[in-house]
């Protein structure tokens, strides 16, 4: 009887569909060389990572479910440690009532849409590879050509951008020609924000003086609902609102105690 | 009343039942109900789980953690 395994792994984040695609057919051929049998596979889902792994905030999660004896998950782990683009894997034995209930979900899941996808993941592979070996047989005289190229066109293009800099940068010195203009201007504004900064903070000094009436207020219901007289004797004064408000603290006090 | 001695704490869990079958280490909506604001796991003395499924729950935190799904600590 085969264990059934599975495998969550985090995919890097710059990693597109085809990438993706590649890593889980890269999997797939080295569970099925393993003598296992692939479930299920798929993308679990984008998200962020609780802590960085490898400089990345966040991954591409993919799940595989298959079915295996004791040599899988060191091959499957191995298989990851060997891709730079799986940033963090973990594989685990799914026993008991857990390995019943997923096998039954991917019964029931099972569907023509997973042969499309096996394909997809098939094809991406193929063509990695492909590329790879490109890659491989490209004589050296052909990529130093290449990266000639690349150069010049990058140096083109550099030109290319050149003209608009000077051109800002003329721009620049016609904004500097009034810059004495400009300068005052700025002096003047220099000058009115400090003193608008000032009156600011008499502002702040006003609502301080304003927040003491409000107190004041406050107090006056309190006032009507207890020692009424003291306050039309003696006018708003600071002193009964503050002997208001302490009584009203030791109230508070008194219930939460 | 007492306070902050654990007595009269202790609650039944919200969450789980004492007979769930597994808890599956993705399922992090749920695994993020017994974590504390540092990362850290709660303890049973809290939740008022029994000891097996604190187990179920410990491993499932663990795991959670090892994959990024999960802070190892917060803070």
């Amino acid at each position: 009887m085969p264990n059934l395994y599975e495998t969550l792994l985090i995919v890097t984040p710059e990693a597109d569909d085809e990438a993706v695609s590649a890593v889980i057919g890269d999997l797939r051929a080295t569970i099925e060389s393993d003598g296992g049998t692939v479930l299920q596979a798929g993308v679990w889902g984008r998200r962020k990572l609780a802590y960085m792994v490898k400089g990345k905030t966040e991954g591409i999660y993919v799940l595989i479910y298959a079915d295996g004896e004791r040599t899988l998950p060191a091959a499957l782990k191995d298989r990851m440690k060997l891709d730079e683009s799986v940033i963090r894997s973990m594989v685990v034995r799914l026993q008991n009532l857990q390995e019943t209930e997923v096998r039954q979900q991917i019964a029931e899941g099972d569907d023509a849409a997973d042969d499309a996808e096996i394909e997809a993941q098939r094809v991406a592979a193929e063509r990695r590879h492909e590329a790879e070996a490109v890659a491989a047989t490209m004589s050296l005289d052909e990529i130093v050509a290449a990266e000639t190229a690349e150069v010049q066109g990058a140096e083109v293009a550099g030109s290319d951008e050149g003209e608009p800099a000077d051109e800002a940068e003329a721009a620049g010195g016609d904004d500097d020609a009034p810059a004495d203009e400009a300068g005052s201007a700025d002096e003047a504004d220099d000058d009115a924000p400090a003193d608008d900064a000032a009156p600011v903070e008499d502002a702040d000094d006003a609502p301080a003086d304003d927040a003491a009436p409000v107190e004041d207020a406050d107090n006056g219901p309190a006032e009507e609902a207890a020692p009424v007289e003291e306050s039309h004797d003696e006018a708003p004064a600071v002193d009964s609102a503050d002997g208001v408000g302490d009584a009203d603290d030791s109230d508070d006090e008194e219930k939460e105690s | 009343m007492a306070r902050g001695f654990g007595r009269g704490r202790r609650r039944r869990n919200k969450y789980l039942k004492d007979d769930v079958p597994y808890i599956d280490y993705k399922n992090v909506e749920l695994l993020d109900h017994f974590i504390l604001d540092r990362g850290k796991i709660q303890p049973r003395r809290t939740n008022g789980n029994c000891a097996k499924v604190q187990r179920m729950l410990t491993r499932a935190i663990r795991r959670a953690r090892e994959i990024a799904l999960l802070p190892y600590t917060t803070g």
